[in-house]
């Protein structure tokens, strides 16, 4: 089959590679129909994300038919369109009981790697890292699936690829960003970073009930796309945004702040030219400027959500501020699976239509181009929507010859 | 020239030695060293960790050779608070504590997924 592989910092490329198996009782193989580059896999493309091998299989947004499955496979079966979270979780472990999916305890075969740098592990992620499993992503015509029947949601077919796939990731991310705000009435929410986690944040804060949202970034047309979503916008380089925020905010300041940039965050400010040096020079993993902004701009006894993704050891960072605002910090990976029932609902209902995120349609083909634009903010990309060549020209791969050839020796 | 070479044999002899004995005085202190328990929390009964850990082909699987049967020094099961499951406390001799905690999470994944995880992957 074809899939997008990583080879090294900047060098994404489209590889003929082996065909996915069933390796275990709980997995089903899933024949992509629609995969998209996420903005956390910039961190890889970047270079700045520890443990990845070249070889190693991108992709932890994709969705498709189920083509095999496991002998222990109950729910789900060949045929099945499904949407797949980009988190593995195992179903049965005290976390995903508590429906802390994200937080699985059996679903990282590496945890060992994890728990040397934070203490424990988080669940397996697709296509990101070895820390996190070292499973192969979905940027491919075809992907395993482990536990899959917790996994897998089926998708009605009312509901386009379009606006399904991104339950995957980015619309519960943004939700869980903005539900973890708590939001009241009149609260006014403070939104870093409107790329796609943005954007999703910023239109579930008013469907949660925010009375206003500000959105700050630097991008015009991504300025534009938060409009359009209702929300007041700030350009960080054309104004001081603690300044800007406190005006905006009637000088109470944000009741909650939501920090969607994450580890390679811009700023011009010596704390963030510090952090570029320093993670240039690779001693520092995360430039963490919004992070401190955001903590400066909360209001007191406001929250702090960060859906951004960091991976190590921040410095400079202003506990002070967080202790002596009380402030409440939630974070950590979203617990997807929680989400993507209602969301899809919301969905159904017409209430979101996902699909306004996507700027950019094309095939894997496209996605090292793709890779590039995004790296550099080209071309206004703020999403792709990937169609796996098996699935637009009808190819059949390596693999659906052999299970052809098995179904008709059977017959 | 003998010189030169009696110099460099000396040398080679000290460091062989050098490095045997640090050698053994490691392994030593590791054989002597008392072993490390760790312990994990298992949402299943207790009747079911303890059908499992007595069940010597279930203990092979997690264990991962017939060798490490005889490096186990201590495997206790206890309830754990609040009715959440099962914690197993597990002590190896010569074993290092990620390998031991190797253990207890194919034990774990075993008794709380039914199978062990792997992402062992396909790309060439």
């Amino acid at each position: 089959m074809r899939a997008v592989v990583w080879n090294g910092p900047h060098d994404v490329r489209v590889e003929r590679v082996k065909d996915p198996e069933i390796l275990n009782p709980q997995d089903a193989i899933v024949r992509v129909t629609a995969t998209a580059i996420c903005g956390s896999d910039m961190h890889l493309y970047n270079g700045f994300m520890p443990t990845m091998k070249p070889g190693d299989i991108l992709g932890h947004e994709f969705m498709g038919i189920i083509e095999e499955t496991g002998p222990e496979v109950r729910k789900v079966r060949a045929g099945d369109r499904v949407a797949v979270p980009f988190n593995i979780a195992c179903g049965a472990c005290e976390p995903c009981l508590r429906e802390q999916w994200a937080l699985c305890d059996n679903t990282n075969p590496n945890a060992e790697i994890a728990e040397r740098l934070y203490g424990y592990s988080a669940a397996g992620l697709f296509g990101y890292s070895h820390m996190f499993g070292g499973y192969s992503g979905g940027q491919a015509e075809y992907v395993r699936v482990p536990f899959a029947d917790v996994g897998c949601l089926p998708i009605p077919e009312g509901v386009d690829d379009e606006r399904a796939l991104f339950l995957t990731d980015i619309f519960p991310t943004g939700y869980m960003a903005a539900e973890n705000c708590d939001i009241k009435s009149g609260d006014i929410i403070a939104v870093w970073g409107c790329g796609p986690v943005g954007q999703f944040a910023i239109r579930s804060a008013y469907l949660l009930g925010a009375e206003r949202v500000i959105a700050i970034d630097r991008i015009p047309e991504r300025l534009e796309m938060a409009r359009a979503g209702g929300a007041q916008t700030v350009h960080f380089d054309e104004v001081n945004v603690l300044d800007a925020l406190f005006e905006m905010t009637g000088g109470r300041g944000s009741d909650a702040c939501i920090d969607c940039v994450g580890m390679e965050a811009h700023g011009r400010t010596p704390d963030a030219v510090i952090d570029k040096v320093k993670q240039s020079a690779r001693l520092e993993l995360d430039r963490a400027h919004v992070l401190r902004l955001a903590i400066q701009a909360c209001g007191k006894g406001g929250t702090l959500s960060v859906p951004g993704v960091y991976g190590g050891f921040i410095d400079k960072m202003p506990f002070g501020a967080v202790f002596e605002k009380g402030l409440q910090l939630r974070t950590g990976q979203t617990h997807t699976h929680r989400y993507m029932r209602p969301l899809l609902e919301r969905i159904r209902r017409g209430e979101v239509d996902p699909s306004f995120i996507i700027t950019h349609h094309g095939t894997l083909d496209d996605a090292p181009k793709y890779f590039d634009l995004m790296a550099k903010h080209e071309d206004n990309f703020v999403k792709s929507f990937l169609r796996p060549q098996a699935f637009t020209q009808g190819e059949v791969s390596h693999y659906g010859r052999e299970r052809q050839e098995l179904t008709q020796g059977r017959r | 020239m003998n010189q030169r070479n009696t110099a460099f044999s000396l040398f080679a002899a000290g460091a062989a030695a050098g490095l045997t004995l640090t050698y053994m005085t490691r392994s030593t202190r590791a054989r002597l060293r008392k072993p490390i328990a760790l312990a994990m929390t298992m949402v299943v009964p207790r009747e079911s960790v303890e059908r499992f850990i007595e069940s010597r082909e279930r203990m092979l699987i997690a264990l991962g050779s017939k060798r490490r049967f005889n490096q186990i020094d201590r495997l206790e099961v206890h309830d754990a608070p609040g009715n959440r499951g099962t914690e197993i406390y597990l002590a190896m001799r010569g074993a290092g504590k990620y390998e031991i905690k190797e253990v207890l999470r194919r034990v774990k994944a075993l008794l709380e997924a039914g199978e062990i995880p792997t992402g062992r992957r396909y790309a060439s």
